[in-house]
Parts: C-alpha cells; structure tokens; sequence
C-alpha cells in the first residue's frame, strides 16, 4: 500500500488525541510526519534529517515548536 | 477531488484546537544501522540498547510529567496522561521496551477523572518503514554496484521513487477542511 496513504489515518488520529505521544519510528516514516504537521512542502520531506538519539519535539499549535534533544551522543 | 460529506462531518467533529505535543523519536541504532544495511527487522545493537535506557528515562521525566506552580507559589510535579506509539518492527518495540506502563488515576484538563496505562504499547503496522523491495538487507554500496540505473533514479526523484517491488512515498488523497488543518491536509493531497 501506499506509503502516504496509510499515514492518513495515522495523521488524523494525532489530529484528535489530546494527550502527548510519543512516537518511536523510522526515517522515512517521521519525514512524512514532520513534514505534514510542519506544513512543509511534500518534495522537501525526503530531505529532512532525522538523527538517530535524538528527540523531536513538535507542537503544531504554538510557534516556534521544534525542539530537538539530543540523549546519547 | 471528491470529499464525502460523512467524512467533512467526522473531521469537524473531531477538531479540537487545544494544544497537543508530539515527541518525534527514531528508533535506537539497529544491527543493520550498524552494518549499514537499509531495511530488515534486525534487533537494536548495544548502542541502541543504551538509547532505549536513555529514552524511558526521558519518557517518564518529561512527556508524562507536568509541571507547575500551585497557588501558595510552590513547584509541583504530577503525572499526566501519555501515549506511546511504535511500528511493529523489532527495533522500535525494542527502544520501547524499557518504558514503563503504570496505570493510574488520572485528571484531565476538562477535570473528567479515569483510569489510565501511562505509555500503553501501541504497535502500529501503519507506522513501519516504507519497504525496500528487492533492496531490502542491502548496503547503499550494494544498491549502487548491483542496480546502478536504480541507485542514480533514487538520488534524482526520491519523493517519486519506490524501490522496485518496493513502496512509493508519493500519492496521496488525504484532505480536510478549515484553516490550518485544512492546509496541512491539501499538503498531502495528490498532485497527479
């Protein structure tokens, strides 16, 4: 199945849940993720850069949202 | 592009502008990271081991903690309800698997009050990574010697590009409706 399409109900169920999550996930998958609550461009997504060990912290609503954290160097 | 009403109603139903935080993790460095192999279902490596101790720690601290200051000007800090989500691949359930599920009483912001499993494992197949195909085990440099037409056509269309027998990460029809969720929906949408 598709890649983009099977996050749709994924994307829409972090649309609706009120509590944080924390989601442990893979590169290719996170980009599509960041990309879309970022409202970046779909052809920027395969170029952003998820290190490993680190955390990302997004918060959709607030400005200036991203904060990464780095927990094993 | 055609929306059924039944959808519209239900994404409206649902929106709620509080604010909510994601935490955003990739899962501990793997056995196949290690060897620099794509794909796979391998097992974390001791480093990834390291991370997954690192990262409960940070779960329990930080995501499922709230921290304010009450009336009489004190610090306090309790446990708020989270939520924990992996794919079903053996390296992001592993980087989970130090994390703790307590169940505990829990408020609210609405001050409703219930019983709750803080960081409930939710492994979701929805969440695995995009398949490899024929690639799938294989080192870039691998890729490169044996699909050289295959490795040039990534690096020039990724978005576009699937492995073959692999997944495509373009193509989409998602969308919804009202300000900036309606534009992080379109963002999705098919442009064919």
């Amino acid at each position: 199945m598709d890649v983009i399409l099977r996050l749709e109900p994924i994307a829409q169920e972090m649309e609706r849940v009120r509590e944080p999550i924390l989601i442990i996930g893979h590169q290719g998958i996170l980009r599509i993720l960041y990309a879309y609550f970022m409202g970046m461009k779909r052809e920027d997504a395969p170029h952003i850069d998820i290190p490993l060990n680190h955390i990302i912290k997004l918060s959709p609503h607030a400005v200036g949202s991203i904060i990464v954290e780095c927990l094993l160097t | 592009m055609y929306i059924s009403s039944k959808k519209v109603v239900h994404f409206i139903m649902h929106m709620h502008t509080l604010p909510r935080t994601f935490y955003f993790t990739r899962h501990g460095q793997s056995e196949y990271n290690e060897l620099g192999k794509i794909g796979g279902d391998s097992g974390l490596s001791v480093n990834g081991e390291e991370y997954a101790r690192r990262l409960a720690k940070f779960a329990h601290d930080v995501i499922g903690k709230d921290k304010f200051t009450n009336e009489h000007g004190e610090e306090v800090e309790v446990t708020r309800p989270a939520r924990l989500w992996t794919s079903t691949l053996r390296r992001t359930q592993e980087t989970a698997k130090f994390i703790k599920h307590i169940e505990f009483e829990a408020k609210w912001d609405n001050g409703d009050i219930g019983k709750w499993v803080q960081f409930r494992p939710m492994p979701r197949r929805n969440l695995d990574e995009i398949y490899a195909g024929v690639c799938d085990g294989m080192t870039y440099k691998e890729i490169e010697y044996q699909y050289p037409d295959e490795f040039a056509r990534r690096q020039d269309h990724k978005l576009a590009y699937r492995y073959p027998r692999g997944q495509y990460t373009k193509c989409v029809c998602l969308q919804g409706l009202a300000h900036e969720t309606f534009l992080r929906f379109r963002y999705i949408q098919i442009s064919r």
